[in-house]
């Protein structure tokens, strides 16, 4: 390997673990307190010795996977396709070499974006245009 | 495989033109040298401008289809149209998922109707509170493929 091919997958290595940390914490957000309430009591016990755990071991186990299936319907959620575009949505990919704006991080307006262009093949370039003829009838953009 | 990612690419620079021509970035670009045309650009450059189609193109093979049917589409636009539907992207991009819906529904209705019935439904559509819209989206989803064509006039 060469050491630009090295540094070239240092970048997208970490463009990855970016995009991953802030979808991880933007899911963490979106999870209630009482929901975390009940994560830190997991984590409590799960810290505690195994023998002063032993008598509650099932009902953490199901507590355990009860926050794991939040935890991955809150990132499933993230990362899942929008009602009105199913499958359509681009993962990630970490080959993509132009920037990709991170998950909670506004779109630039001023630099090459990709998922902005790839909108462009995203939906049908008639509804861009009745769209823009049409601007008043679609709902306004509410709080 | 390869003409079809030209002709996507090329939609999509069509498409993305004011994106790739907007303000240069915060870090100091060198005097404006004009790029060149696409067969003049090194393979590194080209590499930069298509692998993000070629990326999609690989990773959905179900969307294939649609893709290269809407390049297609930009490509026969007229310059004016195309500014236009370039608009109506940038109005897409700050809508929520709702609005969305609701505004490919209210699309994929509108182009089973007629001129008068467009009228109508439009002036129905403006008096309707948000509860009712959504009812009539529900009623009205917008259909699962929606084929680029002569979209309504208004």
């Amino acid at each position: 390997m060469t050491p630009r091919e090295h540094d070239t997958m240092n970048t997208h290595d970490d463009r990855f673990d970016n995009a991953m940390r802030d979808l991880h914490a933007q899911a963490v957000s979106q999870v209630s307190s009482a929901t975390r309430a009940r994560l830190r009591v997991a984590r409590h016990a799960a810290a505690r010795p195994s023998a002063e755990r032993e008598p509650r071991r099932g009902f953490n186990w199901v507590l355990g996977s009860g926050l794991a299936a939040v935890f991955a319907i809150a990132i499933g959620l993230q990362l899942g396709p929008s009602p009105m575009r199913p499958a359509q949505t681009p993962a990630p990919t970490t080959s993509t070499p132009v920037a990709i704006a991170s998950v909670d991080t506004p779109r630039s307006t001023t630099a090459f974006d990709a998922d902005t262009a790839i909108a462009a093949l995203d939906e049908n370039p008639d509804l861009y245009l009745w769209l823009a003829s049409n601007d008043d009838a679609v709902p306004t953009l509410e709080p | 495989m390869r003409n079809a990612l030209t002709s996507l690419a090329f939609a999509l620079l069509i498409a993305s033109a004011p994106v790739l021509a907007a303000d240069p970035p915060a870090a100091p670009v060198a005097p404006a040298k004009p790029l060149p045309a696409w067969e003049q650009l090194t393979p590194a450059q080209r590499e930069v401008l298509i692998s993000p189609i070629r990326d999609r193109w690989n990773t959905q093979p179900d969307e294939r289809a649609r893709m290269l049917e809407r390049a297609q589409r930009w490509q026969q636009m007229t310059p004016e149209q195309r500014q236009r539907a370039r608009h109506g992207m940038q109005r897409w991009e700050s809508m929520s998922p709702e609005q969305r819906e609701q505004t490919r529904a209210l699309f994929g209705k509108m182009r089973t109707l007629d001129e008068a019935q467009r009228r109508e439904l439009k002036s129905k559509w403006r008096a309707m509170s948000p509860e009712e819209r959504r009812a009539w989206v529900q009623a009205n989803p917008a259909p699962a493929d929606m084929p680029p064509g002569p979209p309504p006039r208004d």
